[in-house]
C-alpha cells in the first residue's frame, strides 16, 4: 500500500464532490457510530456516507449500520444513506446492508482513485460538459479559425457566409467568385459580357 | 419551490380517471404512486396531452386514439394542465383540451418548440422505455432515424454541410468548370492560344528555314553575279552572315550590281546588229548566186560578139526578110510570131473560100429542079381544085331546092317513082346524097390546104434561090482569089528558104540582150560586196573587233555573226543569273518579311498565351482558396463530430450508465462516424472499461442493464441539449431494474433535480419501491418540496392521498 488509506481516498473524493467530511466517531442523534468516516452533502444535499473498509467484520458492520438506520428513524430523520465499502463483499452480506442503506462497493482493497469514482459516481456532482463543448461554438466562426488570418481571409468571408443561407447560395457563391476572378483577369475583359 | 414549469393537472373523465380531478405539481420532484390500474399512466398521458396536444406513445399504436381517451361511457375527456408563465405563449389561464371521437380541441399550453422537446426529450412512457434504442434507430424509408436527427441538430451541421456542399465542386477541376462556366471558357481560351503558340512557333521555324535557304539562293546567286557576299555582309564590320543587315546588304548588292550592269542596252544594240548581219547574208546568199566580178570581163566579150553578129545578120539577111514581109502584108497575111502560121492560115482561109464557091453552085442547080416540079405541082392541083369547086357547088344548090320541091317518091325531074327500086325513101336519098356532097366539100378544103403549102415552099425555096446565087462569086471575083491562093503558095515557099536566116537573127538578138543581161548582173554583184564591206566593217566597230585582212566578206560576216551570237548567249546567261539573282534577293526580302511576321506573331500568341494562363492561374487560385474552405469546414466538421461524440454525447453517456450500473463492463456509446458524408450513419455500440471494443448494447447488455442503457440514453440526449421546459417525466423506469439500480437510479434523480434544476415526476406502482423513493427523494434543504400523489383508494382520504412534503431541519445529525 503506497498511497492512502482506502478510507481517506474516499473521503478526499467525496470532500472534492461537495461532501462534508463528519467527526468519527460519528455521531447520529445522540449515539455514536465508529464508522472509520463519515460525510455528509451541503447545499443541496442532505445525504449522510458512510465508509468503511473489508477491514471491519461484517457482523459489526450489519450491526452498526442496522443502529445508525434505526437511531435515524427515531430521530425522524428522512436523510439518505449511503455506504460505502472498500474491498470483499459478499453477495450475501451485501444484501443485508442493502436493507439499510445505499451500498457502494469499491471492490479493489487498495483502489485507485478512478475506482473509487467509478464506483461512488451516483453520489458525485454529474458534470455535463461545457456548453459550447457542447453545442459546438458558431460552426461558421470556427471554419475562419480553421482558416487563419491571412491575404485571402476577405474571400473566404464572402464564401463561408453564404452557407447561413443553404448549400445553394453557397455554390452560387462558388460560381460567381469563379467566374468574376476569371472575367477581371480576362484579356481586356474579353469574357466581360 | 415556484419556478418549476409545470405547475398543476386538472382531468375529467380521461381513461381510467372517471370525474374530474385536480392535481397540483408544483414542486422540484412529484412521486405518483398508483397500483396497476389505479390510473397511474392515465396521469400521465393526460399530462402529456395537456401539455402537447397529442399522445405520442397512443399514436404510434393507433392513429385513432383519441376515440378512447374519454372514460367509458363519456363522449369527451378534458384535460388542462397550468404551466408556468415562462413558458406558454397563451395569455391567462389555460383552457382545457378536449379529447374524444376523432378530434382533440383546444390548444396545448406549451410553444410548439417545447411540446416537441416535452415529447421527444421530457417524457419517458412506461411503453417506451423497453423499445427506446430501437425507436431511436428506427428509420422509415429514406427519413433518418430519430436519433441521427437529434444528432443532427445536436451537431449543428447544416451550415457546415451547406458549405461542403456549396463547395464541393472546387474539389474538381471539371466540376468548377461546370459550374463556373467563366472558368471553363478561360480554360479553352487559354488551351486555344497555347495550340496557337505551338503553332505559331512551328510557322517561325518554318519561315527561318526558309530563310536560311533564301539566303543560301541569295548568296550563291551573288556569287553568280561576282558579288562575294561574305564580303559585301562584312563589309560593314557586321556580326555575322545571319544578322539582319548582312541580309540586307547581300540584296542590296545584289540589285545594285544588276541596276549597273544594264544588260538590255546592249542587248538591243547586238540583236540590231545581228539583225543586220542575217540581212546581210541574206544579200550575200543572193551575190553568190551571181556571176563573180571576173567574168565580167568574159561577158563584155561575149557581147561584142553577139553584137558583131546581129550587126553581119541586119547587113545580110534582114533586107529579104524584111522583103518578104513586105510581100505577105500586101498578099493580106498578117504578121505575128511565126511566118509559117501566119501563112498558112492565110491560104488556109483562101482555100476555103474557094471550095464553097464550087457547093454553093451546085446546091443552085438542085433548088432550081426542084422549084420547076414544084410549080407543075401547083399548075395540076389549082385545076383540080376549080373542077371540084364548080362540079360540088352547083349540085348541092340544085338538089337543096329540088329537097323543098320533094313531097313524094316521085322524082320532080325525072318523075319516076323512086319505090320502084325499092331501095327506100326518095327524100332520103336526096339528103344522103346533099350529105355526100357535103363532104366533097371536105376535101376541096384539103386541096386548098395542099396547095397553099405547095405555093409556101416554092416561095421559100426561091428565097433560097436568090441568097445562094448572091452567095456566088462573080467569075472575076473568083479568078482573083485562085490568083491570091497562088500567091500565099509562093510566099510560103520562098519563107521555107528564109526561115534558117531569120532564126540565126533571132538566136543572134538572144545572144546580144542575155550577155547584156549578164554584165548588168555582174555590175551590180560588184556593188553588192562594197556593200556589205561597208556594213562588216560598221558591225565589227561596233563589236570593237578588228576586220582581219585578207578574209573574204563571207569569212568576216561569218566570224562577226558567231562573235554576236556567243555574246547574246553571253548576255544571255547574264541575265538569266541577274533574274535569278533578283528572284533570290526577291525571295529572301518576302521569307525575311515571313520570318518577321511569324516572329510577330510568336510574340502575340505568346502574350496572348501569358494573359489567358494568368486568368486561368487566378481561377485556380480561388479554387485553391474555396478548396481551402472546404477543407477547413471538412475540418470542422470532424472537430465538431468528435468533440460532440467523443466528448459530449458519449461522456455524459457514460457517465450516466455508469451511475446507474456501475459494475457494468461494457459501457454503450455512440460509434463515432468516420466518413464525413452530410447524412450520418449512426450505430450504437459498447466499449468496454478496458477500451476494448464490444458488440451492439443488444448483444453485449443484460436486459436490465439494456433497460438502463436506454434510460441513461435518454438521460443523457436530454441533458446534451438546452432545456426548452426543465423537466423529467418518467413512467414506472425501475421496472426492470434491480435493487441496487433502483437505489442508484433515486441518486440520481436527486442529483438531476437538485443540481441540474430539473423538475422531476415519477410515476411507480410498487407501494414498497415508492416508499423507497418517497424516503431518498425528502427535501434536502430549505425551500425544497416532494409532493406524493396516491390514486385508487387512498385518493377518497381526506387529502386524496396528495402529500405534500417539506424541509425540516434534521435533528440526527448536527450541522
Amino acid at each position: 500500500m503506497t498511497g492512502p488509506q482506502p478510507a481517506e481516498l474516499v473521503m478526499t473524493v467525496l470532500e472534492r464532490g461537495g461532501y462534508q467530511r463528519l467527526p468519527t466517531p460519528l455521531i447520529v442523534a445522540g449515539m455514536e457510530f465508529d464508522f472509520e468516516a463519515a460525510a455528509r452533502g451541503t447545499r443541496r444535499s442532505h445525504d449522510l456516507v458512510l465508509v468503511t473498509t473489508d477491514q471491519l467484520p461484517t457482523h459489526r458492520l450489519q450491526r452498526l449500520l442496522a443502529g445508525l438506520a434505526r437511531s435515524l428513524d427515531l430521530a425522524q430523520s428522512r436523510r439518505p444513506v449511503s455506504l460505502v465499502i472498500v474491498g470483499e463483499l459478499s453477495a450475501n452480506d451485501r444484501n443485508e446492508l442493502e436493507r439499510h442503506a445505499r451500498v457502494l462497493h469499491v471492490e479493489s482493497a487498495d483502489p485507485s482513485e478512478a475506482e473509487v469514482e467509478r464506483a461512488i459516481a451516483v453520489l458525485l456532482p454529474l458534470d455535463l460538459p461545457a456548453a459550447v463543448l457542447m453545442h459546438g461554438s458558431d460552426p461558421i466562426n470556427e471554419v475562419l479559425a480553421t482558416l487563419g488570418l491571412g491575404p485571402d481571409t476577405a474571400e473566404h468571408i464572402a464564401l463561408v457566409r453564404a452557407a447561413i443561407e443553404g448549400a445553394d447560395e453557397v455554390r452560387e457563391a462558388l460560381r460567381s467568385y469563379v467566374n468574376a476572378g476569371v472575367v477581371e483577369t480576362s484579356p481586356g475583359g474579353t469574357l466581360d459580357d | 419551490m415556484t419556478d418549476v414549469p409545470i405547475r398543476s393537472i386538472t382531468i375529467s373523465d380521461f381513461r381510467r380517471l372517471d370525474g374530474t380531478r385536480t392535481l397540483p405539481l408544483d414542486a422540484p420532484i412529484v412521486l405518483i404512486h398508483g397500483s396497476n390500474g389505479a390510473g397511474k399512466t392515465s396521469v400521465l398521458s393526460a399530462l402529456e396531452l395537456g401539455l402537447t396536444g397529442q399522445i405520442r406513445s397512443l399514436q404510434r399504436q393507433d392513429p385513432r386514439y383519441t376515440a378512447h381517451l374519454p372514460t367509458l361511457g363519456r363522449d369527451f375527456a378534458t384535460v388542462r394542465v397550468e404551466v408556468d408563465r415562462s413558458f406558454t405563449d397563451n395569455d391567462g389561464p389555460t383552457a382545457p383540451l378536449t379529447a374524444g371521437g376523432s378530434r382533440i380541441e383546444g390548444s396545448p399550453p406549451l410553444t410548439a418548440e417545447a411540446a416537441n422537446f416535452y415529447g421527444e426529450r421530457c417524457y419517458l412512457d412506461q411503453a417506451s422505455l423497453g423499445r427506446l434504442l430501437e425507436l431511436y434507430q428506427h428509420r422509415e424509408g429514406k427519413q433518418e432515424s430519430a436519433l441521427a436527427q437529434f444528432v443532427n441538430e445536436l451537431l449543428g451541421l447544416e451550415q457546415l454541410d451547406a458549405l461542403r456542399t456549396g463547395l464541393s465542386a472546387a474539389n474538381d477541376l471539371r466540376s468548377l468548370k461546370k459550374l463556373a462556366d467563366r472558368l471553363d471558357d478561360a480554360a479553352t481560351r487559354a488551351d486555344r492560344a497555347e495550340a496557337d503558340l505551338t503553332e505559331t512557333a512551328r510557322g517561325l521555324t518554318e519561315a527561318r528555314a526558309e530563310v536560311d535557304r533564301a539566303r543560301a539562293a541569295a548568296q550563291a546567286a551573288a556569287r553568280a553575279l561576282d558579288l562575294d557576299p561574305s564580303e559585301s555582309s562584312t563589309a560593314d564590320g557586321a556580326v555575322g552572315l545571319t544578322d539582319a543587315n548582312a541580309d540586307e546588304r547581300v540584296i542590296t548588292a545584289i540589285r545594285r550590281a544588276v541596276a549597273e550592269q544594264n544588260l538590255d542596252i546592249e542587248r538591243t544594240r547586238l540583236v540590231a546588229l545581228q539583225r543586220d548581219l542575217i540581212a546581210l547574208g541574206g544579200r550575200l546568199d543572193a551575190a553568190s548566186a551571181r556571176p563573180s566580178t571576173n567574168d565580167l570581163t568574159q561577158a563584155r566579150d561575149q557581147l561584142n560578139e553577139a553584137a558583131q553578129q546581129r550587126a553581119r545578120w541586119d547587113r545580110e539577111v534582114r533586107p529579104d526578110i524584111e522583103a518578104w514581109q513586105r510581100t505577105a502584108s500586101t498578099a493580106g497575111v498578117v504578121l505575128d510570131t511565126d511566118p509559117d502560121v501566119d501563112v498558112a492560115r492565110a491560104l488556109n482561109e483562101v482555100q476555103r473560100l474557094l471550095d464553097s464557091q464550087t457547093t454553093l453552085r451546085t446546091e443552085q442547080q438542085t433548088i432550081h429542079s426542084r422549084l420547076g416540079s414544084d410549080q407543075q405541082r401547083l399548075d395540076s392541083l389549082q385545076e383540080r381544085l376549080l373542077d371540084a369547086q364548080e362540079h360540088a357547088t352547083a349540085l348541092v344548090e340544085g338538089l337543096a331546092s329540088i329537097r323543098t320541091a320533094l313531097t313524094s317518091e316521085i322524082c320532080p325531074v325525072c318523075d319516076r317513082d323512086y319505090a320502084e327500086l325499092g331501095s327506100g325513101h326518095l327524100g332520103a336519098h336526096v339528103d344522103a346524097k346533099i350529105t355526100q356532097l357535103s363532104q366533097q366539100g371536105q376535101r376541096l378544103l384539103d386541096l386548098r390546104q395542099e396547095r397553099d403549102a405547095l405555093r409556101a415552099t416554092i416561095t421559100r425555096t426561091q428565097t433560097d434561090l436568090e441568097a445562094t446565087t448572091a452567095a456566088l462569086l462573080e467569075p472575076t471575083q473568083a479568078r482573083e482569089l485562085e490568083e491570091r491562093a497562088a500567091e500565099l503558095v509562093r510566099l510560103r515557099d520562098a519563107w521555107q528558104l528564109l526561115r534558117p536566116a531569120a532564126e540565126t537573127g533571132r538566136a543572134a538578138r538572144m545572144a546580144e540582150t542575155q550577155a547584156r543581161h549578164r554584165i548588168e548582173e555582174l555590175e551590180t554583184a560588184s556593188s553588192e560586196e562594197q556593200f556589205a564591206r561597208a556594213e562588216l566593217s560598221r558591225c565589227a566597230s561596233t563589236l570593237g573587233r578588228p576586220l582581219a585582212e585578207g578574209d573574204t566578206v563571207r569569212e568576216i560576216w561569218e566570224a562577226l555573226s558567231v562573235a554576236v551570237r556567243s555574246r547574246l548567249d553571253e548576255i544571255g546567261k547574264q541575265a538569266a543569273a541577274q533574274h535569278d539573282a533578283i528572284s533570290a534577293a526577291e525571295h529572301m526580302e518576302q521569307a525575311l518579311s515571313r520570318q518577321a511576321d511569324a516572329v510577330s506573331r510568336v510574340a502575340d500568341a505568346a502574350q496572348r498565351r501569358g494573359e489567358w494562363e494568368a486568368c486561368v492561374k487566378e481561377g485556380r487560385r480561388r479554387q485553391a482558396v474555396a478548396r481551402a474552405v472546404f477543407d477547413a469546414a471538412t475540418e470542422v466538421r470532424t472537430n465538431v463530430v468528435q468533440r460532440v461524440f467523443t466528448q459530449s454525447l458519449n461522456s455524459v453517456w457514460m457517465s450516466i450508465f455508469s451511475r446507474l450500473a456501475p459494475n457494468e463492463g461494457f459501457i454503450p456509446s455512440f460509434g463515432i462516424p468516420t466518413s464525413s458524408k452530410a447524412g450520418l450513419e449512426l450505430t450504437l455500440r459498447t466499449v468496454h472499461r478496458g477500451g476494448r471494443e464490444g458488440g451492439s448494447p443488444q448483444m453485449m447488455l443484460s436486459a436490465g442493464n439494456l433497460n438502463t442503457a436506454a434510460l441513461s440514453l435518454f438521460l443523457a440526449l436530454h441533458l446534451a441539449v438546452n432545456p426548452v421546459i426543465p423537466c423529467l417525466v418518467f413512467d414506472d423506469p425501475v421496472q426492470a431494474m434491480d435493487e441496487v439500480h433502483v437505489t442508484q437510479f433515486a441518486a440520481l434523480i436527486r442529483v438531476l433535480a437538485r443540481q441540474q434544476e430539473r423538475q422531476v415526476i415519477i410515476a411507480v406502482h410498487e407501494r414498497e419501491l415508492f416508499d423507497y423513493l418517497a424516503l431518498e427523494l425528502s427535501p434536502a434543504y430549505e425551500g425544497d418540496e416532494l409532493l406524493t400523489i396516491e390514486l385508487g383508494e387512498r385518493s377518497l382520504d381526506r387529502d386524496h392521498g396528495i402529500t405534500r412534503h417539506t424541509w425540516s431541519r434534521d435533528a440526527a445529525i448536527a450541522g
